[in-house]
């Protein structure tokens, strides 16, 4: 029977999700998040009515505040970069994206 | 070197502590002395700290220095000299965080979340940061990256999670209460574990600013200590809005914390308030799955309110049963988004250093969020979330709180679900639904389970942390049982 999670389908979403996934785990992996996703598949037996797009699930609405600095929320640029592995220049560096 | 400390630190509350520091009976030297004894005694086995903070003794001279010289300082400073240990994955500045994960293996934050600064301001002091759940993803403490750690009342058996060092710690008497976070249960369930009483606040009752996100609407700032009335009290300090945290108490209304003292009502006239109020206990749960001991001390905890002059009734919560399964939809999206930050290029180690199951709640989440399978997923559980939600609204218009069992079983040994991931997740069952729905929960002790800890949990409606704390306060004084013995490898 199909998995509902299949090795193929691991190797699409470590890669989505920028994940290292060795040969040896895909299997694994398919197993498990399989057996999860057929778990949580018991919802779709639940009803339920669409919601709104105005519902308030968590209890927030527009929450705003005036557009300034505030002191105990602001780094340096030494606090910012001081854990970064690798800095040139007082700037991160990174692995090239674009190639000229 | 430390003063060799004959301070029992078993018998102290932070309530008798602050006492008998004003009356200078004891100092605060002599209470973090006789903590880092009992870290030293006990880390060797139950390996609760990832981190010691050096300081330590340094902060509490300094903190015996300022009581000598202010007067009335613990009104402005009201847990000056007391030791606290925080759970890992609260930002502490210069102070390593990992989260429990190698990914953050050297992280040096260049801040303090909120509630790290609103304790500190109070004058407490740090003793270390607690082991967890790597990222807390976990109900045992097994998914850390610097090893499980053990339950002080069985060293064999898991602390509970993702707060574990947090519980262990405070039970091994490191400390006078411990930082947790609560997104499935992961205070209340270590608390059971640890014969403590344990927070989930109302979710935006605690600012979440600086705490290393798991689930971002689920994510509720609590904490453990030994009694109600200190719960209370540091609830106190660490509650109120942060223009930092837009989720932080934002609407207006009577519950604000600036409105509240959360210890107003926890004295000897507590009996007064019980007569004639409703205790619902949540039915699908009462009739679940638990061991048999478990049932009759839940039991025999619930008698409890009906001696109180409480009428307690069953009460049924229909959907409550889908809460698991909404769950894990839903944070597992939210990690996703989340853990996504962690990049290896602004900090920590790259993304390749992430466990098992880490990788896999990315992964899931990541999975019912893509293309094709998200109305039926997230769109499905958001949906499923707000009418479990609606289910408390609906019982709490008839009861004024609604009891629960903590956790199905007690501590279960090292091991033994370690290997199964869906069997892990189902020991949240009791406590996942509050955190969907977003309402305040706090353990309290009940009665051990073949000498092993059990808790109960007692539920409040949004906001009404006050009315539980009242609840727990008179169940608390007027219960008493044969406390669970520790092992004799702690103090």
């Amino acid at each position: 029977m199909k998995k509902a999670v299949t090795p193929d389908d691991i190797k699409h979403i470590a890669g989505l999700a920028r994940l290292t996934v060795n040969d040896s785990e895909i299997e694994k992996f398919s197993e498990q998040l399989s057996e999860i996703v057929e778990y949580v598949a018991t919802l779709q037996s639940i009803e339920t009515e669409a919601l709104s797009t105005d519902v308030d699930i968590i209890g927030a609405k527009n929450v705003y505040r005036e557009d300034i600095v505030v002191d105990t929320a602001h780094l340096t640029r030494g606090e910012a970069l001081q854990n970064a592995p690798s800095t040139d220049k007082n700037k991160f560096k990174v692995k090239v994206i674009l190639e000229q | 070197m430390s003063n060799v400390s004959n301070t029992k630190i078993g018998d102290i509350t932070i309530q008798k502590a602050v006492n008998m520091l004003a009356s200078k009976e004891i100092s605060s030297v002599e209470l973090v002395s006789a903590c880092l004894q009992n870290v030293e005694l006990s880390e060797p086995t139950i390996n609760a700290l990832i981190t010691k903070n050096e300081n330590a003794l340094k902060s509490a001279q300094e903190a015996d220095n300022t009581i000598a010289s202010e007067r009335d300082v613990f009104n402005k400073r009201p847990l000056l000299g007391i030791p606290i240990v925080l759970k890992d994955i609260y930002s502490t500045k210069d102070l390593r965080t990992t989260a429990g994960s190698k990914v953050l293996d050297s992280y040096l934050p260049p801040f303090d979340a909120t509630v790290v600064r609103r304790l500190k301001e109070a004058g407490a002091i740090i003793i270390g940061k607690s082991n967890l759940d790597a990222w807390a993803h976990g109900s045992s403490g097994e998914n850390s990256d610097y090893g499980v750690t053990r339950n002080p009342y069985d060293t064999d058996r898991t602390a509970g999670g993702s707060s574990s060092g947090s519980a262990a710690a405070l039970a091994a008497d490191y400390c006078l209460m411990s930082g947790g976070t609560d997104t499935g249960g992961s205070i209340r369930l270590p608390a059971a574990f640890c014969n403590l009483v344990g927070l989930k606040p109302t979710y935006g009752r605690v600012s979440r600013y600086g705490i290393i996100a798991m689930g971002s609407s689920f994510d509720s700032i609590g904490h453990m200590t030994k009694t109600v009335y200190d719960s209370a009290y540091v609830l106190n300090i660490t509650a109120g809005p942060d223009g930092l945290d837009a989720t932080a108490e934002m609407q207006r209304h009577e519950d604000d914390s600036a409105n509240l003292d959360f210890c107003e009502g926890l004295n000897d006239d507590y009996n007064q308030s019980m007569k004639g109020k409703k205790v619902g206990v949540i039915k699908e749960f009462a009739t679940g799955e638990m061991s048999p001991g478990m049932r009759e001390s839940f039991n025999k905890a619930i008698k409890q309110f009906e001696a109180l002059g409480c009428s307690v009734e069953e009460v049924s919560l229909p959907h409550i049963h889908a809460a698991m399964a909404a769950y894990y939809v839903l944070v597992p999206s939210e990690i996703s988004s989340n853990l996504g930050r962690m990049d290896g290029v602004r900090f920590g180690n790259t993304r390749d250093t992430f466990g098992d199951e880490a990788r896999r709640r990315i992964m899931i989440g990541t999975y019912t969020l893509s293309s094709g399978y998200y109305d039926a997923y997230y769109k499905k559980a958001t949906e499923v979330r707000h009418v479990i939600k609606q289910d408390f609204i609906q019982a709490f218009s008839k009861f004024d709180i609604l009891l629960a069992p903590t956790s199905p079983t007690s501590p279960f040994k090292i091991g033994e679900k370690a290997s199964d991931p869906l069997s892990m997740y189902l020991s949240d069952i009791y406590v996942c639904p509050m955190n969907l729905a977003g309402v305040p929960a706090l353990n309290v002790p009940i009665e051990p389970v073949e000498g092993l800890p059990a808790g109960m949990q007692i539920i409040a409606p949004h906001f009404k942390e006050k009315t539980m704390y009242q609840f727990a306060y008179a169940f608390e004084q007027s219960y008493s049982f044969e406390k669970p013995q520790k092992s004799q490898k702690t103090p």
